[in-house]
């Protein structure tokens, strides 16, 4: 099983303490789950503040993040699931998601849904609701749907639902408290929701089938019915773990059902939305709105395909002037004053000490790393303007526009994400392809990612050109990038062409409502950004500049 | 008849039929709304390339193979 995602012990300091699981339980494990863009991040930057830890998923580069609420008598481990749309199988996230539920059986599922998509975001709930465990939802972004014209009877819908619902503008830092109050309540009672999506009768038939075949060699941690469902819709995962267990005289039976109704994936997401819609049409009422939302009308500019390139190549241009107008001075202070002070302290100071360790010090640690370390302001200002970037809803309408010219390259228009990224710093651009799902697509995107010019490579081009090309440095200096770019475009076709021949992947991606951006996500998200990056530059390229010191200095000093 | 979700012109609307395969994209699509009865509106189609459609409240930009695969009715709106 853990071959399969999850490692069990990666939250083991958070379960140990529970597992004794004897009353009065002070300590709860609390995860909280939702689809991506309903707010989820909010709530859990306002619960645990700066009190969060980011690792990774074993084994997988996707953000763990961890953290501590403090709520009464209660400590309470909050895990940030990854934001996914449903629970099969489809993404690395929704796997690491339903591994890490199934697996460490938190005591409390808190379910983020935006108000404004209600039935879309309660996808999810629908599918949370059957994994045993008890599950409170916060009803996220009352305001905007209020705006909308959709009034929710919360209390009606609640009980429609059969799942506490909370009433939440986590943005506001409103219904929080009582949110964590009904989350304690729920753990404490321990009791999983009993009213689920019901199934076409012959689904539940194959269903019954299923559970009689698999009982007896489904692992533990997996409920028999949600892995028997499971396998109607063919999640491979589960298919694939059923398919080693089985004895050799059932597998031709398993084979059979699991081919017995396709299209079986269609109607049990169809039975989930016919469960949310009978519990929202007695909860909603909606006006229709004649007013045209402001997404929809910044949409008819931004993902046009004319203006809406022009708007891109704006931003990117005004954060690049950003970046240089601001980080730049700042960098060459630094440069000057805190590196070159301190290398000249060191020589002063290693005066008599032997040649290659003021060497190693002075040109290897502070010359090499250090000098990468000045470029952390500029890196902070980039962080920042993408990060705003994405709170605000643009960057899925960036990856919508440029999906032809980066598929024309194998990828994938999530690639540009990243790869723009890539401009800033070529370490966070090969972290960030982690939103691609496609594997080959995500591969092509970490093998090109370093080609594209970083602002510490822009910085010495800018530096170089005027000494060798004088009055031709500006054109010089930008036929050098464009050529770094072509140079990028020709590796990415001829790899896509040669090693991966892969097929197009498929391009799904939600278009988010536009809001304020948010300056305390957008702050902790640069913050935890720019702590990666230190990290790296004490580890990995402090290591490398000693290297490449020691190649430069030895044997000839 | 039935038509691909790629053939709906900007501005109308469709429900949705069925799929033509039943691998997990369409599972992906489902799990967003796309769901057999469920009513889309077409945000931008220009005839090539992606598309944004919306659904259930939502936009989706989709790639043209994937809005092909998504069968429709057109609904006299």
């Amino acid at each position: 099983m853990s071959s399969t995602c999850c490692d069990p012990t990666a939250v083991t300091t958070l379960v140990e303490v529970h597992s004794a699981g004897r009353l009065p339980i002070t300590r709860l494990q609390v995860a909280l789950a939702g689809q991506p863009n309903v707010g989820k991040s909010t709530v859990f930057n306002v619960l645990t503040g700066l009190n969060q830890h980011v690792g990774n998923w074993p084994g997988k580069t996707i953000d763990q993040k961890i953290g501590l609420h403090h709520h009464g008598d209660f400590t309470l481990d909050i895990v940030d699931l990854p934001g996914t749309y449903s629970l099969t199988a489809n993404s690395p996230e929704e796997l690491i998601a339903r591994e890490y539920l199934l697996t460490q059986r938190p005591d409390v599922i808190i379910a983020i849904v935006d108000a404004s998509i209600l039935e879309r975001s309660l996808y999810l709930v629908a599918e949370l609701v059957q994994l045993g465990l008890p599950v409170v939802v916060g009803l996220n972004m009352l305001d905007v749907a209020k705006h909308n014209g959709t009034q929710i009877d919360t209390d009606q819908l609640s009980h429609a639902l059969d799942v506490p619902v909370i009433e939440l503008i986590a943005a506001k830092n409103i219904g929080i408290d009582t949110l964590i109050d009904s989350a304690v309540d729920a753990a404490q009672r321990a009791v999983a929701p009993t009213h689920l999506p019901t199934l076409r009768p012959d689904l539940e038939t194959a269903l019954a089938q299923f559970e009689e075949l698999i009982a007896s060699v489904l692992p533990a941690a997996y409920p028999l019915t949600w892995a028997a469902e499971k396998l109607l819709e063919g999640d491979p995962v589960i298919a694939k773990i059923i398919r080693q267990e089985i004895q050799a005289a059932e597998r031709p039976a398993l084979e059979a059902l699991l081919h017995s109704h396709p299209g079986a994936n269609i109607s049990i997401a169809s039975a989930r939305y016919e469960w949310i819609a009978q519990a929202v049409r007695s909860a909603v009422t909606r006006q229709p709105s004649t007013s045209i939302t402001w997404t929809a009308r910044l949409d008819r500019i931004v993902t046009h395909p004319l203006w809406g390139l022009g708007v891109l190549a704006a931003i990117l241009a005004g954060l690049f002037g950003l970046t240089y107008a601001i980080g730049s001075p700042i960098q060459e202070w630094l440069e000057a004053n805190v590196i070159g002070g301190l290398s000249n302290a060191a020589s002063a100071w290693l005066i008599t000490a032997p040649g290659w360790l003021r060497g190693v010090i002075v040109d290897g640690a502070i010359g090499g790393a250090g000098i990468v370390l000045t470029f952390v302001p500029i890196l902070m200002i980039f962080f920042a303007g993408m990060a705003l970037l994405e709170d605000i809803g643009y960057m899925a309408r960036a990856a919508y526009l440029m999906d032809g010219i980066m598929r024309a390259m194998g990828l994938h228009g999530k690639s540009f994400l990243p790869l723009f990224l890539g401009f800033g710093c070529n370490v966070p651009a090969v972290m960030g392809t982690r939103v691609i799902e496609s594997e080959k697509a995500r591969l092509l995107s970490i093998l090109i990612a370093p080609l594209v010019p970083c602002t510490a490579r822009l910085a010495v081009v800018a530096f170089m050109t005027p000494a060798f090309f004088g009055a031709n440095a500006p054109l010089v200096a930008f036929g050098l990038v464009m050529l770094n770019l072509m140079v990028l475009a020709v590796v990415g076709v001829i790899v896509n062409r040669t090693i991966f021949k892969s097929g197009q992947s498929a391009f799904i991606m939600e278009l988010p409502q536009y809001h304020w951006p948010k300056t305390r996500s957008i702050a902790l998200i640069v913050w935890q950004r720019t702590i990666g990056f230190i990290k790296h530059a004490g580890t990995a390229i402090l290591t490398m500049s000693l290297i490449i010191w020691a190649l430069s200095y030895f044997p000839n000093g | 008849m039935s038509i691909g979700l790629d053939e709906l012109t900007t501005g109308s609307t469709a429900e949705i039929v069925g799929f033509e395969q039943h691998g997990s994209i369409a599972g992906r699509l489902a799990a967003l709304g796309f769901v057999p009865g469920m009513e889309v509106s077409m945000v931008q189609n220009f005839g090539h390339g992606p598309l944004i459609v919306s659904v259930i409240n939502t936009r989706v930009a989709l790639g043209r193979r994937e809005a092909t695969s998504i069968r429709i009715r057109r609904t006299v709106s």
